[in-house]
């Protein structure tokens, strides 16, 4: 037993580490990912204050009027209707192919009241931040999912080993030395792994359940084969039935409220997620009404069709999945954490963090244990020590240059929202060779005082630069605005905590009468 | 009202943590300030009584949400309380007997809210 877990150590160990920095700025991202909208409300201060309630009627009306005149000869029209905070905003979506044969698409936001369309600076928003959890950037999506599918992979991987080896895991569950150099590490590396376990190993294989085609084909291919027909099977599986086909001939889509009462009286009290229409000018237009599907993780919604020009109701479709589709599906659901309530999504966020800490303090672990051992060379140490710099110091910075672009780039500049993430990843760069060519404490001092002045900045620039200040949102009762200043607060007050701390131990050890009592122990390291 | 099952299903994770702690010596010093050994009966009453508080803690919360979100919500205030319970050892360790007496009772005490 004594010999598996040894080898169970090692695999833990590298399998940790070879991507354990790709993973952070997974964990990262993704965990900034539940305030995704949020975000993105931040990052976009020229909108509105979300409604809280609204007529659907109204709505479905605004917006077949934007429609009918924006895009009268689109395939497809959506209409989001702003019924939680995954979609704060009534919001448009058509698609078509051009005089060129392209497929595009458009989206637009729209003002309840007026119905004209709602103007933002052009950013990514905290949308982008969180899809480069699994695009990454600046390679080709394929590329991306085999990158971040084998760092899920290495991940799984390493959380197993990391139980097998836990030797005393129910007892030691409470233990966190303080003071004790590499034994308070391994304590706080376990409390954080060991009570966020669930979190992380559904995180974990939920994550691979994403790829999971990509990874293992062969059983997709073994049901229904590798020839076009066997996809269009399988995707006639999974997917809601046929709607009509366009008839090609001209037609007048019904007034889309009338949709809204027949829906109130078959469903009294579901609001409608989205209107899905499709060949709207079309005779034989269809418009599918599906319910709110963020309420269980399965993601489900049940379904009413409509015909497009008499207004009639076609036919009922309650959300049925099969059970390998509702497995799947709410394997997703968990990880994507969107039927969450506000404080469930706080403890998902909590969760993300504490993974992100459990990666963070294996990470410097491993530098600590080499240098003390001395077997390792060097070159491995230095290497890792300062991709650790870089990754858990230098990789806040950049998120936090991220927001700061946002407010500080002119609205009016060319790819302003790409110059937004050029900027997070020049300063990631800074960051990386900020820490190559500085001793080693020092580096970790001055990137960590750095990421927390910049995140206390934030605030500060957001009431100058806009009219959404934190004063300002108190004021008016936006508490998403205001929400995400306070935690940019808190945010940079912890990071300026960590590099307090990392001053109090460094004149700790320097401490000369400290260092010749302690010279025998290898408690704390040297510098360098 | 609707917080009143996610607190109590807190504060009986938060009990459970509590009690299991109180079984084992190093978080006995911690709490108690002394170095005492616990009778074994004792010690398998704490026991079972902390495994008790962490089953009975599903059911305000399942009850509220129902047992598919519930159960999720519950791993996710598992994670809060132990955490809680841990740092708290460690950094206050005196003030951990008084919050785990406030978590009992008030578990006790919250009871008819969510029969």
């Amino acid at each position: 037993m004594a010999h598996f877990r040894k080898n169970m150590s090692g695999v833990h160990t590298w399998a940790g580490l070879l991507l354990g920095w790709l993973l952070l700025w997974m964990f990262i991202t993704g965990t900034l990912g539940y305030f995704d909208t949020e975000l993105d409300r931040w990052m976009k201060p020229e909108l509105p204050i979300a409604p809280t309630q609204y007529d659907e009627a109204h709505v479905a009306r605004t917006a077949q009027d934007y429609l009918t005149r924006e895009a009268p000869d689109a395939s497809r029209w959506v209409i989001f209707f702003p019924i939680d905070r995954n979609e704060p905003y009534l919001r448009v979506f058509w698609s078509g192919v051009d005089e060129a044969k392209r497929y595009i698409t458009e989206t637009r936001l729209l003002d309840l009241h007026s119905g004209a369309p709602l103007e933002a600076r052009d950013t990514g928003g905290g949308q982008l931040l969180y899809k480069m959890h699994w695009r990454l950037h600046y390679m080709p999506r394929a590329l991306a999912e085999i990158i971040t599918g084998s760092a899920a992979m290495l991940m799984l991987l390493a959380l197993i080993t990391g139980i097998i080896i836990h030797r005393n895991i129910f007892r030691d569950i409470f233990t966190f030395r303080l003071s004790k150099g590499r034994r308070t590490w391994l304590d706080l590396h376990n409390l954080v792994a060991v009570t966020s376990l669930p979190y992380q190993l559904m995180i974990t294989y939920s994550g691979l359940i994403f790829v999971m085609f990509t990874y293992m084909p062969l059983v997709f291919v073994s049901f229904y084969g590798t020839d076009a027909q066997g996809r269009r099977d399988f995707f006639n599986a999974v997917s809601t039935p046929e709607i009509a086909k366009p008839a090609n001939q001209a037609g007048v889509l019904a007034d889309l409220s009338t949709l809204v009462e027949q829906k109130n009286t078959i469903w009294p009290d579901t609001p409608i997620r989205n209107m899905d229409i499709r060949f709207p000018g079309d005779s034989h237009s269809s418009v599918i009404l599906k319910s709110n599907n963020a309420v269980s993780p399965l993601r489900a919604s049940d379904e009413l069709v409509f015909s497009g020009v008499e207004g009639k109701l076609l036919t009922e479709q309650p959300a049925n999945k099969n059970p390998t589709q509702a497995t799947h599906d709410a394997l997703l659901g968990l990880h994507e954490g969107l039927f969450a309530p506000p404080v469930l999504r706080w403890l998902y966020f909590f969760s993300g963090i504490l993974g992100a800490m459990m990666m963070a303090t294996g990470l410097i672990m491993w530098e600590h244990k080499r240098r003390q051992q001395g077997k390792s060379s060097p070159l491995g140490i230095w290497l890792v020590s300062r991709l650790n710099i870089a990754s858990i110091a230098g990789m806040s910075l950049s998120i936090g240059a991220y927001f700061m672009a946002n407010r500080l780039l002119p609205s009016t500049m060319t790819a302003r929202a790409e110059w937004e993430v050029h900027i997070m990843f020049m300063s990631w760069l800074a960051c990386l060779l900020h820490a190559a060519l500085r001793p080693r404490y020092q580096a970790w001092l001055e990137q960590l005082i750095l990421t927390g002045a910049l995140f206390l900045c934030l605030p500060i620039v957001n009431a100058i630069t806009t009219e959404r200040g934190l004063i300002s949102s108190m004021q008016h009762a936006d508490w998403v605005i205001a929400g995400v200043d306070y935690a940019f607060l808190v945010t940079g007050a912890l990071f300026l905590i960590g590099a307090y701390k990392v001053y109090e131990r460094f004149t700790f050890s320097q401490d000369t009468r400290y260092k010749q009592r302690t010279a025998n122990t290898n408690l704390y390291e040297a510098n360098g | 009202m609707n917080a009143m099952p996610v607190i109590l299903s807190f504060t009986l994770l938060f009990s459970a943590g509590y009690l299991m702690a109180s079984t084992m010596a190093r978080h006995r010093q911690q709490i108690f300030g002394r170095r005492f050994a616990l009778p074994h009966a004792r010690s398998i009453a704490l026991r079972w009584s902390a495994c008790l508080c962490l089953f009975l803690s599903l059911y305000p919360i399942c009850s509220l949400y129902g047992w598919a979100i519930g159960s999720v919500y519950w791993f996710g205030l598992l994670n809060a309380a132990l955490i809680g319970a841990g740092l708290m050892l460690t950094y206050s360790p005196h003030f951990v007997r008084s919050m785990g007496w406030s978590c009992i009772t008030l578990s006790i005490l919250g009871t008819p809210f969510i029969l």
